[in-house]
């Protein structure tokens, strides 16, 4: 296994600039593609944001080997038809990698393409474990939602939940479905163990259904479940959660990194409040580069940094670096087996692009994300 | 040349006024787009702070708990009115009290986390507070949420800001500038591309942004996706956004570049002008110079002719005809200088023929006067007085020869001497009857008359001592005469024969022999040397340099 931390990568950029720097070499074109209009947005700005500033320190420091890095962004619209077609556009651009997409839903319908086209597929945030354990050009930031999944049906068990319930939003099946399916399993593997009984209850919901919340809340109130996992975007999380707390229920909720920002706590008000997630980030982290790093974001974009940007800066670093030792060509050999030095944490990506990185339990407390041993 | 040289002043005040009118142009664009920002700006201010007023005005004394009848006003003044898209009621904890038009969807929601919400909440005057803009769920526009704190309550309005678009594509039908408002961080809010208003395309990592939140307004020329762009800029307080302007430079100063153009091809096409006029002209006078030249040259030859040729320019016309004049007046100084050149060759022709004419009388008389002395040598009876007179006319015939050669040759001044002293050695010979061979070799100076006579007398008497002195115990003379040109024209003659050679005590001082006084007088006639010595014989040497 290679080592190559952060340090290392920077200092690689920052000598390769002065080395081979040339003012008339071409830019190496990058391209991203997330949800950036539509309901599930704030994930796609936030990882845009994230690679935009990434790419903006790097060409601050001179660039890669001299050659500075160009930002193609496509909106995918959230939408499988779509992306495709901006995919397509940015093989045409000549873009060396593509960072993203940000959902599952939208790199089920992308991989296929950047196997043809041999272009590197680096999504910040698409967890589905469908993903894992193939040697393709698919390579991803975070962990299969399966561990995720395995996190919160412990903190599920722990917390005594015998009634469970998953609100599964119906436009990122990619994601949720593998979270339910596993959450249910672990749940029930757990209470199998201890002899308990347990049942898992799944709620679809439709977002673009104005009917949507109605029928989560005749749900819930027929079923009555002790624990709700919301396996939804920020502010669908937000709004479901005050719907159900003004009907009353009082039951702890557990939310997913998909969910997991700054929307949701303003939109979600006190209702969210005790929510937790078990997820490979904490924006609570003291680690220098990440305070870093959180400020600057605060600094341009008016909001604080969240997971999307998270991911999205670390995804341009492990980009960059790969370039920077490999070039252009060959850049999955180089990104694999290698360990790097994230925001927060240092993780490795493995010989099928999946990373291993340390999760994290945190919750809602007074209006800001707390990390929980 | 000529042409262009008058025009340069022209040409210099020329490009002066493009630049002028260039700089005008541009500047007039710039403050067009600035204005044209600054409208906007004020129009959007005004609209944002109506708005504000109307929600603080209906709000002012509404108690949000006790007066629900109030409600419906609020309803039809701020929502109905189509100034707010929504309405939201909140109490002093920031929960929804009502909310217009969800009806009872969102009351009892927590909005005290909101940054908006929060901001009032601590808020004890009726201050707007603005949100940042985002898209809103329900209308897919960008929206942004005005706040105020009341005593009764806290009111917010979601502010629709489609009309932003429509100002922006207002701007679209002109086709010459995009307006582009931002927000206080570099967030699209209103754009004529709708997606980027959707994307919430951020402007905040630009030069563009960096220059607009130091500066708030002006014109900055810059590159935006490697176009070269010009962006007038106004801020707008308040919201805290920024209203762009952006023009591609290319189509923004379009006129002063037309101007530039036009400037040009009057410029090229007045230049051209000159040049084909000044060619025309200049080509009638290169004629008339072209002509003169030739004319020039046949002048030189000996030719001479009148130019028939009438240019544009009587400057010209006046050259002509003075060469014409000039040709003329050649021609006639010509043909006298070749009838005084007839003249003068004619009487040198006299002056020759003369010339020989004297030489051929004076020879003539010599040999009439060496003829009397033969005549008068046969009556001598004694052979030493018939030896003197035969020898006095020896020398008067050899003198004589010399006036013939000079008669012979063709300048009369000057005669080969090496022909000569063969002549007078044969001469001698032909008068002495004594067995002798003779060989003159050597260099052929020619020598002049005045030098040949002396000359001449001096070598004959050296080969008459040689005759008489000279011959051999077989009475036989060898006689070798050798003629030597030396450095600075000086000429050695040297006369030998195979004799006995001098006797030691030769003094011709003492012998007074006639031969060696004549010898020693005309060497120093000649301003040269006279020596003698033996070598084999005896020898003479003569050496004097050529006149």
């Amino acid at each position: 296994m290679k080592i190559a931390i952060a340090s290392r990568i920077s200092l690689l950029l920052l000598t390769g600039g002065i080395l081979f720097g040339s003012c008339g070499q071409k830019p190496i074109r990058v391209g991203f593609i997330g949800g950036l209009s539509g309901f599930n947005a704030d994930l796609g700005i936030s990882g845009r944001n994230g690679v935009s500033l990434a790419i903006s320190a790097i060409n601050k420091a001179g660039g890669i080997h001299g050659r500075k890095l160009e930002l193609l962004v496509r909106d995918d619209k959230q939408d499988p038809e779509t992306a495709p077609v901006v995919f397509q556009e940015l093989v045409s651009e000549q873009v060396v990698a593509v960072i993203g997409p940000m959902t599952s839903a939208i790199a089920q319908v992308l991989i296929p393409l950047a196997n043809t086209s041999r272009i590197p597929l680096i999504s910040p945030s698409a967890s589905s474990p469908e993903f894992s354990g193939i040697d393709d050009m698919f390579i991803r930031l975070t962990t299969p939602n399966t561990n995720e999944a395995l996190g919160l049906a412990q903190e599920s068990f722990q917390r005594g939940a015998r009634k469970a319930c998953v609100i599964d939003d119906l436009s990122n099946q990619a994601f949720s479905k593998a979270l339910v399916r596993t959450y249910t399993a672990e749940l029930r593997r757990l209470a199998e163990e201890k002899r308990k009984e347990i049942a898992v209850v799944a709620l679809p919901f439709d977002p673009k259904d104005p009917q949507g919340m109605q029928t989560i809340l005749i749900g819930l109130a027929r079923y009555q479940p002790d624990i709700v996992l919301f396996a939804t975007n920020s502010l669908d999380t937000a709004l479901l959660a005050q719907g159900i707390r003004k009907k009353g229920f009082t039951m702890p909720f557990l939310g997913t990194g998909w969910s997991m920002s700054q929307t949701l706590i303003e939109n979600g008000g006190s209702a969210v409040e005790g929510m937790a997630f078990t997820v490979p980030f904490n924006p609570n982290s003291e680690a220098k580069a990440w305070k870093e790093f959180s400020e600057l974001y605060k600094e341009t974009f008016g909001k604080p940094a969240d997971f999307g940007a998270h991911q999205g800066w670390n995804a341009v670093q492990v980009l960059a670096g790969a370039i920077a030792q490999g070039g252009t060509r060959n850049i999955k050999e180089h990104i694999i087996n290698t360990q790097y030095q994230g925001l927060q944490s240092s993780f490795v990506i493995d010989a099928f692009g999946d990373p291993v990185i340390p999760f994290q339990r945190l919750e809602i407390s007074s209006g800001k994300l707390v990390a929980h041993e | 040349m000529i042409s262009l040289t008058g025009l340069l002043p022209v040409i210099i005040m020329s490009i002066g006024i493009f630049i002028s009118i260039q700089r005008g142009i541009n500047d007039t664009v710039i403050q067009r787009n600035q204005l044209l920002a600054k409208s906007i700006a004020l129009s959007i201010e005004q609209q944002i702070r109506d708005a504000t007023t109307l929600l603080i005005s209906t709000t002012e004394q509404v108690d949000a708990v006790k007066d629900a009848e109030y409600k419906r006003f609020m309803e039809a003044s701020l929502v109905s009115s189509g100034v707010y898209e929504s309405f939201y009621a909140i109490n002093e904890q920031g929960r929804v009290i009502y909310s217009i038009p969800q009806n009872d969807v969102f009351t009892g929601f927590d909005f005290s986390q909101q940054t908006v919400i929060r901001q009032v909440m601590n808020r004890s005057t009726p201050a707007p507070a603005y949100s940042s803009a985002f898209i809103s769920t329900q209308t897919k526009n960008p929206t942004i949420v005005v706040a105020v704190h009341q005593p009764y309550g806290i009111y917010a309005g979601y502010l629709n800001l489609t009309w932003l678009s429509r100002l922006s594509k207002s701007l679209e039908s002109e086709q010459i500038t995009s307006l582009s408002i931002v927000d206080r961080y570099g967030t699209t809010i209103a754009n004529r591309n709708r997606a980027l208003v959707e994307e919430q395309y951020s402007i905040a990592n630009t030069e563009l942004f960096a220059w607009a939140q130091k500066s708030g307004t002006g014109t900055l020329h810059h590159q935006f996706e490697n176009n070269d762009v010009i962006t007038s800029v106004n801020f707008i307080p308040g919201p805290n956004w920024y209203v762009f302007i952006s023009e591609p430079t290319k189509s923004a100063f379009r006129a002063s570049r037309d101007v530039l153009f036009i400037g040009l091809m009057v410029a090229v096409f007045a230049i051209i002008g000159a040049i084909l006029v000044g060619y025309t002209l200049g080509r009638s006078i290169l004629v008339s110079i072209q002509l003169l030249t030739e004319e020039s040259q046949q002048v030189q030859a000996g030719v001479y002719r009148d130019i028939q040729h009438a240019g544009n320019y009587a400057e010209i016309n006046r050259l002509i005809e003075t060469f014409n004049a000039m040709s003329d007046e050649v021609q006639k100084r010509e043909i006298q200088y070749e009838e005084a050149n007839r003249q003068l060759e004619h009487a040198l022709q006299q002056k020759e023929i003369l010339l020989k004419e004297i030489h051929h009388r004076v020879k003539n008389n010599m040999q009439i006067v060496s003829s009397l002395l033969s005549l008068q040598s046969d009556e001598l009876v004694c052979e030493e007085d018939r030896e003197f007179f035969e020898n006095s006319r020896l020398r008067i015939q050899s003198m004589a020869m010399v006036h013939e050669k000079i008669y012979q040759t063709q300048d009369l001044e000057s005669l080969p001497l090496k022909d000569y002293l063969q002549d007078l050695v044969e001469l001698i010979i032909a008068n002495n009857q004594t067995f002798m061979e003779y060989a003159v070799t050597g260099d052929a100076p020619i020598i002049s008359l005045n030098q040949a006579i002396p000359c001449a007398l001096s070598v004959f008497e050296a080969c008459m001592n040689a005759i008489k002195y000279g011959k051999d115990n077989d009475g036989y003379v060898k006689l070798a005469i050798a003629i030597q040109q030396e450095e600075q024209n000086w000429v050695r003659i040297i006369v030998k024969d195979a004799g006995p050679g001098f006797p030691a005590d030769f003094a011709p001082a003492k012998s007074r022999s006639l031969g060696f006084t004549l010898m020693l007088g005309l060497m120093d006639q000649l301003k040269g040397t006279l020596r003698w010595y033996n070598d084999a014989g005896a020898v003479v040497e003569f050496l004097f340099q050529l006149g």
